[in-house]
């Protein structure tokens, strides 16, 4: 792994239903093979997470959300632009929360220069091995999010080595 | 100490204070207290976490399957529901895991209880007392404080990651024993971050000693593990400070679940007698002599006795038991020897099998009913979290009183910290003892 890679981090739960969605966006984009790209599987824990991206330039973060929202939406936040909205994880089944994580990584000096958090709006949260459909559906198209964040990235990275 | 700046009200005669959402703990809670005439006239800690239907789920499913689907009851503490699961199971099946897998055991266990201590004592319970709002908060006046905090943790998630083959929700553990061993090596690359973890962990125990702990002590019911030879993890009797001592085989004729209508999780009490305490401070008194004598030494250095029964000083067995668990894994490494093989064989039989073991927050009990094709046709799992929840009802009931004249903001902040001594894991504490669905 390396540092200068970007990283893309696929947090959930599989035995709560939607709960695992981040885990399987990761597994699906683990096949594609991206080039200068790490991906990785997490729980959630914010300790973790903290250790995981500490001395990254480039974090994506993948996770399931509870915030009203019609199942299967996916929401993207960025840490450069808003606040992150506390609420949004608030009903995360996560421990030592992924809010926390990153005010946290942030008063210590270890946050990543740039932070994506794409969320995607869960149906259900019981325990159970099944994810919905909305959220199956929302899943299958966060491969074109991610490409397009990673690009983003490396366009990024080619404009400061011109300079 | 800061508190917030609020209007202090005179006279608190009559009211209803609510706590909508505990912060700080691990899951959904929150806390209903009712006064009248100054009086408290009732407590509801109230969890609101989705229903765990655990139990049901595991009915069903191979017996082989159980120590990943316990594992996912709870994120911090998964190897204490692994480890009871498998020792359970192993009890039906009458088969015992002996030697170096009993000692890999033992360590996994060292690793949980180090991330899930430090988790809590450092990022969880610590801003009470110093008076900050979160770790955050204080992360910005003692940065270093938290940073080795988060060091401590990830070698406790070290430990776990190479017995247990992932840090989270170990992925090695199996009833028998491991699907693959550590090699030597590969333990001993650990050493050094546990050494320096050990002094990390008397630092931090060292600057919970300065902390000003509440005045308020009870006369407990402790109830925990107790084995000849060690200070208690994976096996042992059931023992309190009031005479009790059983096999696990024994825990449903003296232990009671009731299912209490504001709450999701169930309500354990001892028969005949009502409610208790697990975890630290249970262990520690009831199992005093078996610490190291470093600990003895770091526990005498920070003014506690041998039995202790202030519920706010449990921030410093934690500490203590960070520092035990370090110590032990050392001694575990070093004495290591790769086993030849990494399970013992398994015969499935039709048979009830039990187990109780202490995981990071106390004694957590399964009870496993197993058929004679190896499925599981009915599951108990009783987390310390649910086990507690009297007494923290309790402990609020005697604790308001002393501090019922504060302003609003600062008597909630004070309740919320003595929930927090008994870090209650709320994931895992919640489940239904039945569900019956009536269609007319």
């Amino acid at each position: 792994m390396n540092d200068a890679n970007t990283l893309v981090i696929g947090i959930g739960n599989e035995f709560r239903s939607d709960d695992a969605a981040g885990l399987i966006a990761a597994r699906k984009l683990k096949e594609i093979r991206y080039e200068d790209v790490d991906i990785e599987e997490s729980a959630g824990d914010g300790a973790g997470l903290i250790d995981m991206w500490t001395g990254r330039k480039n974090v994506i973060l993948i996770d399931a959300v509870l915030s009203g929202a019609a199942p299967g939406t996916v929401h993207r936040l960025e840490l450069s632009s808003r606040l992150l909205p506390a609420e949004f994880f608030k009903f995360s089944t996560h421990l030592f929360s992924i809010p926390q994580a990153i005010y946290l990584s942030a008063s210590l000096g270890t946050l990543p220069d740039k932070l994506i958090i794409l969320g995607i709006e869960g149906k259900s949260f019981e325990a159970g091995e099944t994810v919905s459909g909305e959220a199956a559906s929302a899943i299958n198209n966060i491969e074109k999010l991610v490409l397009s964040e990673i690009k983003k990235s490396k366009k990024g990275k080619e404009k400061i080595l011109n300079e | 100490m800061q508190y917030h700046s609020e209007k202090r009200v005179n006279c608190m005669k009559n009211k209803t204070i609510k706590v909508d959402y505990l912060a700080r703990v691990e899951g959904e809670g929150s806390l209903i207290i009712k006064i009248k005439n100054d009086e408290v006239q009732d407590v509801k800690l109230k969890i609101f976490e989705p229903p765990r239907f655990f139990e049901a789920f595991l009915r069903g499913r191979m017996f082989s399957d159980v120590p990943d689907i316990t594992a996912r009851i709870c994120g911090i503490c998964p190897v204490a529901y692994q480890m009871s699961a498998v020792h359970a199971i192993e009890a039906a099946f009458g088969q015992k895991v002996e030697g170096q897998l009993r000692q890999l055991r033992r360590l996994i266990y060292c690793g949980e209880w180090i991330e899930s201590h430090v988790l809590h004592l450092a990022m969880l319970h610590a801003p009470d007392f110093l008076g900050y709002q979160d770790v955050v908060e204080m992360s910005k006046d003692l940065p270093q404080v938290v940073k080795d905090a988060l060091r401590l943790k990830k070698t406790g998630n070290e430990i776990m990651r190479v017995v247990g083959g992932r840090e989270i929700h170990p992925i090695n553990i199996k009833v028998g024993g491991f699907y693959k061993t550590p090699a030597k090596k590969d333990l001993l690359k650990l050493v050094d971050d546990i050494k320096w973890s050990r002094d990390a962990a008397l630092g931090l125990t060292k600057l919970v000693k300065t902390f000003e702990f509440p005045d308020f002590e009870y006369d407990y019911e402790l109830v925990s593990l107790s084995h000849p030879d060690e200070y208690p993890m994976n096996e042992g009797r059931i023992i309190s400070n009031r005479g009790l001592n059983i096999v696990p085989e024994e825990y449903d004729f003296n232990f009671v679940e009731e299912h209490v209508e504001h709450s999701n999780a169930l309500h354990s009490r001892i028969r005949e007698r009502g409610s208790y305490m697990v975890g630290p401070i249970a262990r520690y008194n009831l199992n005093y002599k078996k610490l190291t004598h470093l600990c003895h030494e770091a526990a005498r250095d920070a003014g506690l006795e041998q039995e202790i029964y202030n519920p706010f000083k449990s921030i410093l067995v934690r500490g203590i038991e960070t520092l035990y668990a370090c110590e032990e894994s050392i001694n575990i490494i070093e004495n290591y020897e790769q086993p030849e093989k990494p399970s013992i064989d398994i015969k499935v039989r039709e048979a009830t099998g039990y187990a109780a073991t202490e995981a990071p927050r106390g004694l957590i009990y399964h009870r496993y009913r197993i058929d004679n094709n190896g499925l599981i046709e009915d599951a108990k799992i009783v987390p310390p979290t649910s086990q507690n929840q009297k007494q923290i009802e309790k402990d609020l009931r005697m604790f308001i009183p002393k501090h019922i004249d504060l302003p609003e903001k600062d008597l909630i902040w004070k309740c919320e910290q003595a929930v927090r001594n008994y870090d209650p894991c709320i994931s895992c504490a919640t489940h239904f003892l039945k569900l019956e669905i009536l269609r007319e």
